[in-house]
């Protein structure tokens, strides 16, 4: 066996190398869907639980100043929902009138960043809710700010959601403006380019970008980004348009997935003014 | 090194990456904790162990990244050889050579790992190196001499400790 001896004794650093290499660049090549069952396999039995360990002491030092900061927002929420109501009561008699579509609304399952990939150049988060919650793969996540992604990989109780901040995660979106519509792809960090916009199109500088929903599962209306600059494409036909986004994708910490869509006359989550959570929250004031 | 102590440096660090690299993040700009960890047991180790645990480490990272899944492994794998072979000619205890030694080694592997990131786009290339793999080289390096010291003071003072226990 003197090939073996001289393979893996005598230049035993040069072979392990050439292996590493080759699997390195066997992993790259293999299939997304495979990669992403390898890597959720191994990322389960490994990081999950020290992930949730980290949470959950990252959570236990605010948790206390962001409950009552919660509960004054929730208190203030309360009254202005019932004011809120009063408008869509008449609305809908309006509606009825104008005999207009039935609009629907959004249903929303709010949920916990539990992980993030160790990247600076980062695509992916880690959420805690999964099938369990009825989340669905390319179910669209939302944040405060505006629309983050989508999901990407689902399993029990957690999901992947693919940030658009990806370069395979391109977004209809349409100039709030002058509902210039185009779609939106990431460049990098926080910085987009709105493509397929025409050298005719008004799309100004400081103009905001909202989803177009078009495809029907992005839903439209959620801010994406604002235009930071415009300016003639080579080839003299066609803008090209760069956007920043609003949303920091490295400090989300709670996200939005939208699991269904229900008549707007149904969307009442917390209508139940008897309720004591409501009655304690008054008489705390606000 | 045993395993198991290998092993709770490993946690450790990426510990470090999860909670404290973001915390200590300028805005793209971070240290980058798993590549600390390559550099400096490549120079203490080997080629072949610094390819091994390279690999190990990247692959760990890929983990949080399916899309590029064997992108870290890849670069780290080859900085770990690379740091590896140089071990034995480096100045493993000279702070200012430590600091140069993080400086080149997060450069040259955000490099590698940049071309293959942005698909080899001269543009996204250039403004991602300029502006975040340069800064984060710096700052990782910085954050590399500060832990090397603390971890050899921490050791010294361990052994200093035990000493007079036993007398």
């Amino acid at each position: 066996m003197p090939f073996f001896e001289l393979l893996f004794r005598r230049h035993r650093d040069k072979t392990a190398l050439a292996i590493l290499v080759i699997l390195s660049l066997t992993l790259m090549l293999i299939p997304e869907p495979s990669k992403t069952e390898m890597a959720q396999a191994m990322l389960n039995a490994v990081f999950y639980p020290a992930n949730r360990a980290t949470q959950f002491f990252e959570d236990f030092v605010s948790v206390r100043r962001e409950n009552r900061e919660l509960k004054r927002l929730v208190a203030s929420l309360m009254l202005e929902r019932e004011r809120l109501n009063q408008f869509r009561y008449e609305r809908e008699r309006l509606r009825r009138l104008a005999e207009f579509k039935e609009e629907q609304f959004l249903k929303l399952v709010p949920c916990e960043v539990i992980g993030r990939n160790l990247d600076r150049f980062q695509t992916t988060l880690v959420i805690d809710k999964g099938s369990a919650d009825s989340i669905r793969v390319r179910m669209p996540v939302l944040s405060y700010e505006g629309y983050v992604g989508r999901i990407s990989k689902v399993f029990e109780n957690s999901a992947w959601v693919q940030l658009i901040c990806s370069r395979n995660n391109p977004v209809g979106c349409l100039d709030k403006r002058s509902r210039v519509v185009g779609v939106l792809e990431w460049s990098h960090f926080s910085y987009f380019e709105m493509r397929n916009v025409s050298i005719v199109d008004d799309v100004q500088v400081g103009d905001t970008l909202i989803t177009s929903g078009f495809g029907g599962v992005v839903p439209k209306g959620f801010p994406v980004g604002v235009v930071s600059r415009v300016s003639k494409e080579l080839d003299g036909l066609s803008l090209k348009v760069e956007a920043v986004s609003d949303v920091n994708f490295r400090s989300l910490e709670e996200v939005f997935v939208v699991t269904d869509r229900i008549p707007w006359d149904k969307a009442i989550y917390y209508d139940r003014p008897d309720s004591t959570i409501m009655r304690n929250l008054l008489e705390e004031g606000l | 090194m045993k395993r198991i102590e290998f092993l709770v440096v490993l946690i450790v660090f990426f510990f470090l990456q999860a909670v404290l690299a973001g915390r200590m993040s300028i805005g793209s700009i971070s240290p980058d904790f798993p590549l600390l960890i390559v550099v400096y047991f490549a120079v203490h180790k080997n080629s072949f162990q610094g390819a091994i645990l390279g690999f190990v480490v990247g692959l760990l990272q890929d983990l949080f990244n399916p899309s590029f899944l064997g992108l870290n492994a890849f670069t780290k794998t080859l900085t770990g050889y690379g740091l590896g072979l140089a071990g034995s000619k480096t100045e493993r205890d000279n702070w200012l050579f430590l600091l140069a030694l993080f400086g080149v080694a997060a450069m040259a592997h955000d490099f590698v790992y940049l071309l293959i990131f942005t698909g080899l786009h001269p543009g996204k290339f250039f403004v991602m190196w300029v502006t975040v793999s340069i800064p984060s080289a710096v700052y990782t390096a910085v954050v590399g001499v500060v832990v090397h010291a603390l971890v050899s003071y921490s050791a010294t003072e361990v052994v200093r400790y035990l000493g007079k226990a036993r007398s």
